[in-house]
């Protein structure tokens, strides 16, 4: 057992060297043309069969009769006629993807004098903060811009937004600083203040007030130094564009309680309040509309709950309503005529927005409300509609090519491009081989030698399950996909005393299996066999 | 029971049967639900009449049988014999052999609140307020409307010698929690003397100042003059443009709050059990001039009852809990009559969620416990427990002008065998018999119908996440039943509440 | 005013105490009767006797009746407008055990560890507890003591709430053996702690096996046990097994789990929920002590009574209950108000009679002693009271109380003693004015 930490660590420290997968050092030509291809430029507005120039990161033009330039890779998209459209979408904007701010703790775990550990506001996101994991993630459902949001304390400091291509921020960095991000639902700790939701919301209010203290308090100070000079509060005047309006306080709301504390405790018209909503606000939809306040909404449905018989008791009448109703939120709103924008966050895989989104529109949503909440909206309010959220001539070369419609529970998104840079997703086909059973593999790690696995799989194809153990360590998979004669499986790295995704394609050939594999310790190859199918194991 | 007749002239009467019914019929059709967001405002007639009950006013008008009352627009309107219904639709109910009291106010409840009931990092939280975190999903309300109760104090816990400040609030069950607050009542503030601010109970590994009751009284006087220092230099803070290059006094919400109360701004309830605590914080007071409005729990006020009376301080108290902890080894059940006895405006509180849906048995005791005069034992559940709220000119008793807060008892209010069949706020029937029964019914069903939807679910094979699915764990039963089996919230309620921290 | 009135008053005070003192103090007297007359008669086994008459010899009622011929020698004691009714008897809880719960060195209610079958909660009652007096004057006059540590808990016993010492006071011992059910084993089949229970019963099992295997063949016996000892008479059915269980799926488990196990004498102590298997219960005559009429819906969206109904709801199927209230915490200091829990399930469809007996006859039959208590009958422990009116209504008052045919002076309660004190005192200050 200690071996095998020992061994894991070794495997997982690899990771340091970036693997490259092209060892070009210079430029590639940046003129890409997406030809034959259904145009999605924005929502409710369709091209039937178009083409989309791209010049350097920039759509160069986007329409039915576009002349290809001579410099351009061409992409056909052509399809058969009984073969679903291909489709290109925008990209889509994610308004709240939160990144983990929480400082290490230093060693007597106390602030500097004069601050306060929840009260951040000067905090801002910074290149280290990279959610290089998560970028890949909303990267593979098809997002090619997020707001990077502080996740930590009562006002958690300022945020970014970002293209999610390669190459973290320096690469990437639309804007900065954008906002300011806040929560009543952080605490101090057993015994310090706050240690209450009441005692939290205390501390923001004297923290406010104590903001705009020091704006006047230091004006009247430089103006007339004969006279006791005022305390200094560190960070607070970060505040100031906030309370300005000059840039949104983008508030996290736990329930509707809480968003209408929120809206409340900023009753001052100045603020651009936003808030992070938690999909229950189908229940407090009267007090909400009251407020016409714009609404980042989760897309998190919960899944029924498990009920043992018709006799259960245990079984709570608020959460089998919640599960019932929680698809209608998104539609509720809009009927409502409450402004809102959708958000994977929650979601542990930003891919489940799609599964959602399907359900959300079964029951009656928009498809283009859907859409506007995940491109226009965004964009619009970022201040970037002149360069997101749409196809259209000057404006980024972010989009993504699917397989069919995009509000499918799995939609096939086969690439997606960010910056003009191309990410190939996975051609989505429907599964032509049942893998399910036992596969024992080899994982072949070049230099670092062989290692044994097994890949257990099971349910039907469609909706595979599966777990891999690893010299005695075994773990879930948080998601397998069968498509054509391949299968994707990934895990999060954690599970094996890592950090990030593993991802492993397998090609599938009767009980042969052999493909590559990639994690945070880089590239490896899988070759191996089945050796055992369930109904075997029933058997045994 | 009730109908709906339009009284107007003789002729329509005949017609007015037939549209009556079917008002009548819609108005018996509002059906509540257990949770606030899902449950819909009762309807508010325009006009109540309730025909021959028994009235316990409140008021020195006693007890009246077979009398009517006349709700109009929210409104008491009269009290009386043979009261002719006004024109346009009137609610008519027959009260022969019911019993109508004021609606019950509890002084001292936490079973609306989110987030914790005590800010208790620091030994002072003047700045910290209830009405922030209003709970109007509480169940609790809907409960304790069952058991009769239109008006609450939400209070801060006792963890520190000044808490934080209180939230009266209605139980308008349904309504958001703001709409909960009762609009114009005084600002209160918690404070708390003996074991638990000082903390006798607690398991710290660093323990805080104070440690003892005269370290508790020291630090409540010290912070009394910290507030007159912070508003003197507030108030010397030259305005207007004299001020503009002034460096103001920082703002501090701790010390204003507590500057309110020297200025008879705000309302002191302080939680206490012994008679020395008690009297120290009185004569504290009077040096700086204010009054404790009311001491809670004040188990053992009739051991100074003349002094609070002289004082003015109300006392709201317990029947008969007791023994818990050392500081209740005293209280008695005789606490209440000696302390009204002695001139004490005295209330009964409840503390506790479940005790609160009973207050009518815990009134009857007062009678029990040194005979206090039954009318005068409602009244320390209804117009004595709205005085030291500050709110007995709007609730608390049945009299004209006051709002419509009363209950419906199928019998003597005091009596074991009573109970409550309707429970009305503002005039609108917030609880009613009829309606929780239809309600039950309801919630069967749908619960039937949406568990057998998520067996169909749970049958397509996918694993669901869900591990635990108790209703409201917090009230699952027994999660900790290493007693004698006895409840979680119980459990919780002894040893985090009534010996730690409310 | 008035020092001299106070001071009259304080000289009478004392007398009075000095007075019960020595009746106190000098114990039984042999072979008095004494004849209850006047009064209302509530024998609770029969119907009321207006102007009845108890009659009461060395601690046991003789007679009781509206034409009984009092003996000759007898001390008439005048009742009239009072209503004589027998002791209520808790039928669960920490009193005695448990003094001022906060303060650790006062409570003697859980011990550690699992098994604890060997354990006697009668050995740790304070016989001088504050609470005593405070639960008498509510006429509650004998009570059932049980252990609360662990899953097996040690026995209980049926106790009188006033004597000399715990040995004077107890009723019946052993009462009952207790076990806490896991609430884990519903759902989990690897129950640890079931388990643990399941081996212990085993080993207890084989033990006594060869206890008596030792004794038919003169053989050597197992080694002394003091644990699988203490479980032999439960598992010869000669004690029941009490189940403490509070949800109904665990209390449907420990059933069907008592089954298997074929322990027969089973009785469960459970909360509202114990409704919910009622025809169950009734069809298997299972007895209940349900727990805490008082109580909140455990289940946002149960009624928001179905605790005051849980008794109604166990009459109509046909269970035999007795009601208790929660038997810790706050409820020791206030187990005085037990007889409000069945006033409260009378105005929730409990019929008065029944009420009256789920704190006297039933629980004195579920714990069996219906031999000495739980009811005004010939041959039965004279202990009773005399209210002013209904006991189950809180606004009545307990005047008078005998226990085992000796009158208990009330104001041993140091409440009652407090409350005169202050009241003369406030009032002379009044007038003082």
């Amino acid at each position: 057992m200690r071996f095998a930490t020992v061994l894991l660590a070794t495997f997982m420290l690899a990771t340091g060297l970036p693997v490259q997968s092209s060892e070009l050092r210079q430029p590639v030509p940046g003129v890409h043309a997406l030809t034959d291809v259904r145009i999605v430029t924005g929502p409710g507005e369709v091209i039937d069969n178009g083409t989309v120039v791209i010049r350097d990161g920039v759509i160069a033009a986007v329409g039915a009769d576009v002349a290809i330039p001579p410099d351009a890779r061409i992409h056909t998209f052509e399809q058969d006629e009984d073969q679903d459209p291909v489709t290109l979408y925008p990209g889509l904007i994610e308004p709240y993807l939160s990144v983990d701010s929480e400082p290490d703790e230093d060693e007597n775990g106390q602030p500097p004098p004069g601050r306060h550990e929840l009260l951040r506001p000067d905090f801002a996101v910074d290149a280290g903060l990279w959610p290089q994991d998560r970028v890949q993630a909303l990267r593979q459902a098809g997002f090619t811009t997020a707001v990077l949001a502080p996740d930590h304390g009562l006002l958690r400091g300022q945020g970014k937004i970002v293209n999610l291509g390669e190459g973290g921020a320096a690469n990437n960095v639309l804007i900065a600083p954008f906002g300011q991000f806040a929560s009543f639902a952080d605490r101090a700790g057993n015994r310090r203040f706050p240690g209450s939701l009441m005692g939290a919301v205390a501390l923001m209010r004297q923290t406010l007030d104590d903001a705009r203290w020091q704006h006047q308090a230091r004006r009247a100070w430089q103006e007339n130094p004969a006279q006791p000079r005022p305390e200094w509060l560190e960070g607070l005047d970060a505040l100031d564009p906030v309370m300005e309006g000059q840039t949104p306080l983008v508030f996290v709301s736990e329930d509707n309680h809480d968003s209408l504390r929120i809206a409340e405790f900023v009753s001052d018209e100045s603020v651009d309040l936003v808030l992070v909503g938690h999909g229950k606000e189908y229940q407090r939809l009267d007090a909400l509309a009251e407020l016409s306040l714009l609404h980042i909404l989760p897309v998190d449905f919960p899944e029924a709950p498990e009920v043992k018989d018709e006799d259960d008791r245990n079984v709570s009448l608020s959460e089998l309503r919640h599960w019932d109703r929680a698809p209608d939120n998104p539609r509720l709103m809009n009927e409502a005529g409450i402004p809102f924008l959708l958000t994977t966050h929650e979601l542990s895989n930003p891919s489940a927005i799609f599964a959602g989104l399907a359900r959300a529109v079964e029951r009656g949503l928009d498809p283009d409300v859907a859409l506007a909440a995940l491109t226009t909206g965004p964009a619009r309010w970022l201040g970037l509609d002149d360069r997101a959220g749409q196809i259209r001539t000057g404006a980024m070369a972010n989009l993504l090519v699917v397989n069919g419609d995009l509000f499918t529970e799995g939609p096939g998104i086969a690439q997606v491009w960010v910056d003009g840079n191309r990410f190939v997703v996975e051609a989505i086909e429907p599964p032509t081989v049942d893998p399910a059973g036992t596969w024992e593999v080899t994982l072949g790690m070049g230099e670092m030698g062989d290692m044994d696995a097994r890949i257990v799989l099971s349910g039907p194809p469609t909706s595979m399950t599966g777990t891999m153990e690893v010299m005695g360590t075994e773990a879930s998979f948080d998601e397998v996909r069968v498509s054509g004669e391949r299968v994707i499986a990934r895990l999060d790295a954690a599970r094996l005393g890592g950090s990030g995704t593993i991802t492993v394609r397998l090609e599938i050939d009767g009980d042969r299996a052999r493909g590559t594999g990639s994690g945070p310790f880089g590239e490896f190859t899988v070759r191996g066999r089945r050796t055992a199918t369930p109904d075997e194991e029933e058997g045994q | 029971m009730m109908r709906f007749v339009k009284t107007a002239t003789g002729t329509l009467a005949g017609l007015a049967l037939v549209s009556g019914l079917a008002l009548a019929d819609s108005n018996d059709q509002w059906t509540p639900d257990i949770e606030a967001w899902n449950s819909p405002p009762p309807p508010a007639p325009a006009a109540v009449l309730v025909r021959d009950a028994t009235v316990w006013t409140g008021t020195e008008d006693g007890i009246r049988e077979s009398t009517d009352l006349l709700v109009r627009n929210g409104r008491i309107d009269r009290i009386g014999s043979g009261l002719s219904a006004p024109g346009g639709e009137v609610l008519e109910i027959d009260g022969s052999g019911l019993h109508i009291t004021p609606g019950i106010i509890d002084g001292h409840s936490h079973a609306a609140m989110l987030g914790g009931v005590n800010e208790m990092t620091r030994i002072s939280t003047a700045d910290v307020r209830v009405r922030d975190v209003i709970d109007s999903e509480s169940v609790h309300i809907y409960r304790q409307l069952a058991g009769g109760v239109t008006t609450v104090n939400l209070l801060h816990g006792s963890a520190n010698a000044i808490g934080g400040q209180n939230a009266i609030i209605k139980f308008r069950w349904g309504e958001p929690p703001e709409a909960l607050l009762f609009e114009g009542a005084p600002e209160g503030i918690k404070f708390a003397l003996g074991e638990n601010p000082k903390q006798s109970n607690w398991d710290v590994d660093e323990p805080r100042y104070p440690q003892t009751r005269h370290g508790v009284e020291q630090i409540i006087r010290e912070k009394f003059q910290q507030a007159e220092e912070y508003r003197r230099a507030l108030d010397e803070m030259p305005s207007g443009r004299a001020g503009r290059d002034r460096v103001a006094p920082r703002p501090d919400h701790e010390l204003a709050a507590i500057a309110e109360i020297l200025r008879g701004e705000r309302d002191v309830h302080a939680h206490a059990y012994r008679a020395d605590e008690m009297l120290a914080l009185m004569r504290l007071a009077e040096q700086f001039d204010f009054t404790i409005k009311t001491f809670q729990h004040v188990l053992e006020g009739y051991k100074i009852a003349p002094q609070m009376a002289e004082h003015g301080a109300g006392g709201s108290t317990f029947i008969d809990w007791w023994g818990f902890k050392y500081e209740a080894i005293d209280g008695i059940g005789y606490n209440p009559a000696l302390m009204h006895e002695a001139g004490v405006l005295t209330a009964l509180h409840s503390d506790n969620p479940e005790l609160a849906r009973r207050m009518n048995l815990e009134a009857a005791k007062a009678v029990r416990y040194g005979g206090v005069d039954e009318h005068d034992a409602l009244k320390m559940i209804t117009a004595w427990a709205a005085d030291q709220l500050g709110i007995g000119d709007r609730v608390g008793r049945l009299k004209e002008g006051l709002d419509a807060d009363f209950v419906i008892w199928n019998g003597h209010p005091l009596s074991v065998q009573s109970k409550v069949e309707q429970t009305w706020v503002d005039g609108r029937r917030y609880f009613d018999r009829a309606a929780d029964e239809r309600m039950n019914e309801n919630l069967e069903a749908e619960r039937a119908d949406l568990i057998a939807r998520a067996l169909d679910d749970n049958g397509d094979g996918a694993e669901n996440g869900n591990d635990n699915n108790n209703e409201d764990t917090d009230e699952s039963p027994g999660l900790a039943t290493h007693l004698l089996g006895y409840s979680r919230s119980e459990l919780d309620h002894d040893h985090f509440c009534i010996l730690h921290e409310h | 005013m008035t020092n001299r009135d106070s001071k009259m008053n304080r000289v009478r005070i004392q007398a009075a105490l000095f007075a019960a003192f020595m009746l106190a103090a000098t114990g039984p007297l042999a072979a008095e009767v004494v004849a209850l007359v006047g009064g209302t008669v509530h024998p609770v086994t029969g119907p009321a006797i207006e102007d009845g008459v108890v009659v009461m010899e060395n601690g046991r009622i003789l007679q009781v009746g509206s034409d009984v011929e009092i003996p000759e020698d007898a001390r008439e004691v005048d009742v009239d407008g009072l209503h004589l009714y027998p002791g209520f008897i808790h039928p669960a809880t920490s009193l005695g055990l448990t003094e001022i719960s906060s303060v650790a060195g006062t409570v003697d209610l859980a011990e550690i560890g699992n098994i604890n079958a060997a354990v006697r909660a009668e050995v740790a009652v304070n016989h001088d507890s504050e609470l005593f007096p405070a639960t008498i004057a509510g006429g509650v006059l004998s009570a059932h003591m049980v252990p609360g540590g662990g899953l097996i808990r040690g026995t209980s016993a049926v106790m009188n709430l006033d004597g000399w010492s715990w040995e004077e006071m107890v009723i019946s011992t052993p009462v009952a053996m207790h076990l806490d059910f896991p609430r884990d084993s519903v759902d989990n089949e690897d129950s640890d702690e079931l388990a643990a229970i399941e081996k212990v019963l085993d080993q207890a099992r084989h033990w006594h096996k060869a206890r008596r295997a030792a004794d038919e063949n003169d053989s050597r016996p197992p080694v002394r046990n003091d644990q699988l000892e203490a479980l032999g008479p439960m598992l010869d059915g000669e004690v029941p097994l009490m189940i403490h269980a509070n949800r109904s799926d665990v209390m449907e488990a420990a059933l069907d789990w008592a089954e298997e196990q074929e322990l027969e004498r089973i009785i469960l102590v459970a909360n509202a929920d114990a409704q919910y298997l009622a025809e169950r219960l009734a069809a298997e005559d299972i007895p209940v002590i349900l727990r805490n009429v008082y109580a909140m819906p455990t289940r946002r969206w149960e009624p928001h009574d179905m605790a005051f109904r849980a008794p109604a709801r166990l009459h109509e199927a046909g269970v035999r209950f007795a009601i208790a209230d929660s038997g810790g915490g706050l409820d020791v200091a206030n187990s005085r108000n037990l007889p409000f829990h069945a006033g409260s399930a009378m105005a929730h469809g409990l019929p008065a009679e029944a009420a009256l007996k789920s704190v006297t006859r039933w629980p004195a039959e579920i714990l069996g002693v219906d031999g000495e208590l739980g009811a005004l009958e010939p041959g039965l422990r004279a202990s009773l009271f005399a209210a002013t009116g209904d006991p189950l209504e809180p606004m009545s008052r307990i005047e008078r109380v005998w226990i085992d045919g000796q009158e208990y002076d009330l104001s041993r309660k140091r409440g009652r003693e407090l409350y005169h004190r202050y009241r003369e005192r406030n009032r002379s200050v009044r007038q003082g004015d």
